[in-house]
C-alpha cells in the first residue's frame, strides 16, 4: 500500500513538462558531445563522450534533477509528509518515491548510452553492438544507483540539501581513485565503462561497490526518516 | 488518550513539558515561531531536538500508527500532488483508509467545492491550508486533533468551531494554536501558556478562553429588564442575568468584544442609559498582563533575597559620630 503510494506521488511529481524539456535537453547535450568527440577522432571517441558528456556530466545532473522532482525540491521527509501524516509508512514510501525517478533514470542512461556509442562508432565496428548493449546496462545501473544515492542523501540537510552536497562531492571526490573516491558513483561508473579503477577495483567489484555505496545512502536517508 | 511532551524541543520550542487528556486546550503566544514548532511536534511532522513527544506512550515521528490517529493542520501545508485538488484529497483520503468517494463531500462541507477542480499546484497557501484543514476537520477517528491558526482559512469559523465541538465531545484531545487572542477566545479550551519558547501548563486551575460562564459582561444601566429582553432577541446568543438591584445584569456572551459591542449598539438603538459595563472575568491581555506582573514581582523578590547578605556587605559603613569638636 505505502509503496504503490509511493510510486503515485513520484509519478506525479515527475508528470511535469520541466521533467521532459530537461531529459531533452541532457540528451542533446550528450549526443553533442557525442559529436565533436567523433569529429576530434574516431579513436576513443566513445571512451571520451561517454566518461565525460554523457556518464560523467549529463546523468549525474539528470538524476539530481529527477530526484529534486521527485521530492518537490525539499527534503525527503517534507516530501513524503503529504502521505506520511495519514499514517503510511516513511520506509516503503521511499521506496515508492524513488522507483519512478529511478526508472526514468535508467531509461536515460541506457538510452544516451546506446546512442551515444551509435554515434561515435561506426556501424563497421566489429565491437560495435557488444559496446552498444554494455553501455545500456552500465548507464541503467548508474541511472538507478544515482537516483538511489540521491533519494538517500535528500534525507540530510535543510531542504534536502544533501543532495547537493552529494553531487558536489561526486564532482570533486568521485575524480579520483583513492579511498577518498570509494563512496561516490562516479569512480565506479568509470571503471565500468573501462576507466581508472578507485582502489583498483575489479569490473565486478565496481559494479558491487557502486550498488552498495548507493543503496547504503538510500538506507541511511531511510534510517535518518523513521517510520 | 494522552499526549505527552517531556522537555520536548524543536526549532524555537525551546521546552514543552505537558501532559494532555481529552479536551480542549488554545495555545496563545505572541511568538508564532513556538506555536508552528509545537504543532510540528505534536503532528508527527518532525522528531523533537531533545525530550520526547509521545501520544499513548509512542512517538508519533516514528509510529505510523500514532499519526494516523492524529488530525493535524500545519503552519505550511502541502496536498498530495494530483491533477485537481479533489484528486488531491481522494488520495489523501485512500492513504488514511478513508473512502477515496467523498472527496467532494469533505471539500463541500467545508465550504470549499468551488477549489475542487483548480490544480492543488495554483492554490495559494491560504486556499492550501484551507483544503488541509478540510481533511483535518473531516478525519473522523482522530484521537488528537492539532491545527496552527485554523480560523485564519477560508473554512468559515462557524463550521470549525462547530467539528471542534463534535471532535471534543467525542473524547479527542483537540488543541489550538494561535497569536490572535479574538481567535484563543472563539477557539475556546484550557489555555497553555507559552512564554520564551517554553510551554507549559500552570499550576493551579488555569483560565479557560471562549463561550460560557469566563466571558460575563456586568452591566449596569437605567432599565436592566429592558436591556436583557432585547439581549435575548440579539443574534449572538447572549444570554442575561438579573440582578437583585433593577439597575444591574450580567450577561455571557461568546466573547467580551462582542458582548459589548451589541450592548452598546441596542443601547443606542433604544435610548437605554449605560452607566458601566466591566468584565465578570479579566480578558486575556489582563490575564497576561498579570503573568508579566507576578513574573516580574518573583524575579524582584528572588534578586532581593538573593543580593540581601551580599548587599548587607556591601553597604557603606554607617557614618562615624559627630566628634566634639566639630562645628
Amino acid at each position: 500500500m505505502s509503496i504503490a503510494a509511493g510510486i503515485e506521488l513520484g509519478r506525479e511529481r515527475l508528470r511535469q513538462r520541466g521533467t521532459s524539456l530537461a531529459l531533452a535537453l541532457a540528451l542533446s547535450f550528450e549526443l553533442g558531445v557525442a559529436l565533436l568527440e567523433r569529429a576530434q577522432g574516431a579513436l576513443g571517441a566513445a571512451d571520451r563522450a561517454l566518461l565525460g558528456g554523457a556518464f560523467g556530466v549529463a546523468l549525474p545532473l539528470v538524476c539530481y534533477f529527477l530526484v529534486g522532482q521527485a521530492c518537490g525540491s525539499g527534503s525527503l521527509r517534507d516530501a513524503l509528509w503529504p502521505l506520511a501524516r495519514h499514517g503510511l509508512d516513511r520506509r516503503p514510501l521511499t521506496i515508492g518515491l524513488a522507483l519512478p525517478a529511478a526508472a526514468l533514470a535508467a531509461a536515460f542512461g541506457g538510452l544516451g548510452g546506446a546512442l551515444v556509442v551509435l554515434l561515435t562508432r561506426g556501424s563497421s565496428d566489429p565491437r560495435f553492438l557488444g559496446d552498444i548493449w554494455t553501455s545500456f546496462w552500465i548507464g541503467t545501473v548508474s541511472g538507478a544507483a544515482y537516483v538511489a544515492a540521491f533519494v538517500g542523501a535528500s534525507a540530510f540537510g535543510r531542504q534536502g540539501r544533501g543532495r547537493a552536497w552529494l553531487l558536489a562531492a561526486d564532482f570533486l571526490l568521485g575524480a579520483g581513485d583513492s579511498f577518498l573516491a570509494f563512496p561516490w558513483p562516479k569512480g565506479h561508473v568509470r571503471n565500468l565503462l573501462g576507466g581508472t579503477a578507485v582502489l583498483e577495483l575489479s569490473q565486478m567489484g565496481a559494479l558491487f561497490a557502486l550498488l552498495g555505496t548507493s543503496f547504503a545512502f538510500l538506507w541511511l536517508g531511510s534510517l535518518r526518516n523513521q517510520r | 488518550m494522552r499526549m505527552q511532551l517531556r522537555a520536548a524541543a524543536l526549532g524555537q520550542l525551546r521546552g514543552a513539558d505537558l501532559e494532555l487528556s481529552p479536551g480542549r486546550y488554545v495555545v496563545l503566544s505572541s511568538e508564532r515561531g513556538p506555536l508552528v514548532d509545537l504543532v510540528a511536534l505534536l503532528a508527527g511532522q518532525q522528531p523533537p531536538r531533545h525530550g520526547q513527544a509521545l501520544l499513548d506512550g509512542v512517538t508519533p515521528f516514528s509510529q505510523p500508527s500514532a499519526r494516523r490517529k492524529i488530525a493535524a493542520l500545519c503552519a505550511e501545508e502541502a496536498l498530495p500532488p494530483g491533477k485537481t485538488v479533489e484528486h488531491s484529497v481522494a488520495r489523501a483520503l485512500g492513504a488514511r483508509g478513508a473512502s477515496a468517494a467523498n472527496a467532494g463531500d469533505v471539500l463541500a462541507a467545508a465550504g470549499l467545492a468551488r477549489l475542487a477542480d483548480l490544480s492543488p499546484g495554483a492554490l495559494g497557501a491560504r486556499e492550501t491550508r484551507s483544503v488541509a484543514l478540510a481533511l483535518a476537520l473531516a478525519h473522523d477517528a482522530a484521537e488528537l486533533v492539532v491545527l496552527h491558526e485554523p480560523l485564519a482559512t477560508l473554512v468559515p469559523a462557524p463550521v470549525v468551531l462547530a467539528r471542534l465541538d463534535q471532535r471534543t465531545a467525542a473524547g479527542a484531545i483537540v488543541l489550538s494554536a494561535t497569536t490572535s487572542t479574538a481567535d484563543a477566545t472563539a477557539l475556546g479550551g484550557q489555555w497553555l501558556c507559552v512564554e520564551l519558547g517554553r510551554l507549559r501548563a500552570l499550576p493551579g486551575p488555569t483560565p479557560r478562553l471562549g463561550a460560557g460562564p469566563w466571558q460575563q459582561v456586568l452591566v449596569e444601566t437605567n432599565d436592566a429588564r429592558a436591556l436583557a429582553r432585547l439581549l435575548h432577541d440579539s443574534a449572538h446568543g447572549l444570554s442575561t442575568e438579573l440582578d437583585a438591584s433593577p439597575n444591574s445584569l450580567k450577561v455571557t456572551g461568546p466573547a467580551l468584544d462582542v458582548t459589548v459591542t451589541e450592548l452598546i449598539r441596542l443601547a443606542r438603538e433604544h435610548q437605554l442609559e449605560l452607566r458601566r459595563i466591566e468584565p465578570a472575568v479579566p480578558p486575556v491581555e489582563a490575564l497576561l498582563a498579570a503573568r508579566a506582573g507576578f513574573a516580574r514581582g518573583a524575579y524582584e523578590a528572588a534578586r532581593v533575597a538573593a543580593l540581601g547578605n551580599s548587599q548587607a556587605a556591601l553597604q557603606p559603613p554607617p557614618p562615624p559620630p559627630a566628634s566634639a569638636g566639630t562645628p
